[in-house]
């Protein structure tokens, strides 16, 4: 049975601007993640496109980049259903994600220590992505003065060995975003895509 | 061009965009509240534009 119907509920609904229908393909973007990003939870932003203040909060050791590698985000998970007014009502919801980089530091062997300090500090932790049209994606919240990463609601980092002939080591990462809406997405300037592709700090 | 500042909780962000594609973009990027609220920021913005161009087209005659 349906809902009841509030139309009050609606206020006013958004008006998709107009594609070139002649070049779709220039109306695409990249469904690839490039770069995570980990940052202290109370961590906040003046300005998300400002290179200066990504690069002092990274020098700080309040943000860390593990090395490059390739992402997805799925589709959201919901859970602990409820029926109220005849409507099913998901009150957990949650978006899981993936990472895997081969990247290792094969001069100082380090990279190991690095992944097992993020999971050590990983309750004070969120996550922001890059995808690789050099779009970040943090909380659909985010203004200035505000935390832009996203809260995580479980965080793994796995060290795998195939066994696959020839096969490499890679490091993964997952886990699930306390966040169901769409994430924002915010276009950087090449300054900032700089700073954050460059600089593989650790923590 | 068109000078936009964003206020939000006591920070103050200052952003000049080239287009009005530009501008709905930072809209959106930095101002607070729902999209309705933000589509009229960027019609103000624009309209305001236009009227300071037209007072200096009008200036300049």
């Amino acid at each position: 049975m349906a809902g009841i119907c509030k139309p009050n509920c609606v206020t006013a609904l958004p008006n998709f601007a107009a594609v070139d229908d002649c070049d779709l393909l220039a109306s695409f973007t990249s469904g690839e993640i490039a770069v995570i990003l980990f940052m202290k939870c109370n961590l906040e932003f003046t300005d998300i496109d400002d290179a200066n203040e990504w690069e002092t909060k990274i020098t700080n050791g309040n943000i860390t980049i593990p090395f490059a590698g390739n992402g997805k985000i799925d589709e959201q998970a919901e859970s602990g259903e409820m029926r109220i007014k005849c409507t099913t009502v998901s009150t957990v919801q949650r978006k899981p994600f993936e990472f895997t980089s081969p990247i290792v530091d094969n001069v100082a062997q380090t990279e190991w220590d690095k992944y097992n300090s993020i999971m050590k500090q990983r309750l004070g932790l969120v996550v922001a992505f890059l995808t690789c049209d050099n779009i970040l994606l943090i909380s659909p919240d985010w203004v200035s003065g505000e935390v832009p990463g996203l809260g995580l609601s479980s965080l793994k980092v796995s060290q795998i060995f195939s066994g696959e002939a020839d096969g490499k080591m890679t490091y993964k990462i997952n886990g699930e975003i306390a966040e169901s809406r769409s994430l924002k997405r915010v276009k950087l300037s090449p300054e900032t895509v700089e700073i954050l592709t460059s600089t593989n700090t650790g923590s | 061009m068109f000078e936009l500042t964003f206020s939000v909780n006591g920070k103050s962000i200052t952003k000049t965009a080239k287009k009005e594609s530009e501008v709905r973009r930072l809209v959106y990027l930095y101002s607070n509240g729902n999209h309705a609220e933000k589509e009229a920021m960027i019609k103000e913005v624009i309209a305001s534009k236009n009227e300071n161009d037209f007072v200096n087209e009008l200036k300049n005659k």
